[in-house]
């Protein structure tokens, strides 16, 4: 994979109008568990109660910008995490 | 109530268990439910394809011992991005495929990854809203596989799922 994890974090950074605000973002990227290049997106969630259509678009939002991104080479998997709880763990 | 059913219960009631502090084993036996949720619904669905009736009850639960996450995650790769390999294309009909077999083949991989960290990766953190999110895939996935269930491109996606690997063409 070409593309670091550090270079979709500046992309996602910049996406407009998203169906629910990010507070920040966490890029990984690696061969997952059957070895596919693989990107991990963790979205934190200003709100923290986010109805589940709303994620769903945020998240084909995230996967099209990632695929776009990498040629459509890897796998992209997106998970949501609470602000408040990311600031509990640090 | 069936396997499947009961797993997306418990993914729940994991996910919140803990009032306040959320452990990391109940949110990761969390995460590993609602994949084995999803699994086993797809499992029972795809047995039932083959050996219909009660009788052949004990020959779906061997059956079911044939299928391999790793070829299943191929078969739910080719359908989310919509590439379905030409030995599969067949059970189409040269009909594009339908959202909601799309957002569960999605879900399955999705799913699968998650449960992957859960249960191996012990660096990897769960949150509560993670795991609630990852257990609400699963719940919608339930709701679009009744949408498609019984059609010829659902009997094509269980079919790749269990033999794919094994199919010519």
């Amino acid at each position: 994979m070409d593309i670091t994890a550090s270079a979709i974090e500046t992309a996602l950074r910049q996406l407009p109008e998203l169906p629910t605000p990010v507070s920040s973002w966490h890029v990984e990227t690696g061969p997952d568990s059957t070895n596919d290049p693989a990107v991990w997106v963790w979205a934190m969630l200003k709100d923290e109660d986010v109805e589940f259509a709303k994620r769903s678009r945020l998240r084909s939002i995230i996967r099209d910008l990632v695929e776009e991104q990498t040629n459509r080479s890897v796998l992209v998997y997106v998970r949501f995490r609470g602000a408040s709880e990311v600031e509990h763990q640090a | 109530m069936s396997l499947h059913s009961d797993l997306l219960k418990q993914a729940h009631f994991l996910a919140r268990k803990e009032l306040k502090r959320p452990t990391q084993a109940s949110l990761r036996r969390s995460v590993s439910a609602s994949y084995y949720a999803l699994f086993h619904l797809l499992v029972d669905d795809a047995t039932r394809l083959m050996l219909a009736g009660n009788a052949r009850r004990p020959l779906r639960d061997s059956l079911a011992r044939a299928f391999h996450h790793a070829a299943m995650k191929q078969t739910a790769r080719a359908f989310a991005e919509k590439s379905i390999p030409p030995k599969l294309a067949a059970g189409l009909n040269r009909e594009p495929v339908q959202r909601p077999l799309i957002d569960v083949a999605a879900a399955f991989v999705q799913l699968q990854d998650a449960r992957h960290d859960a249960d191996y990766n012990r660096a990897r953190r769960f949150t509560r809203r993670e795991t609630l999110d990852l257990a609400d895939m699963a719940e919608q996935a339930f709701r679009d596989w009744r949408q498609v269930r019984g059609s010829l491109q659902a009997d094509t996606f269980l079919t790749g799922l269990l033999a794919y690997r094994h199919m010519q063409g």
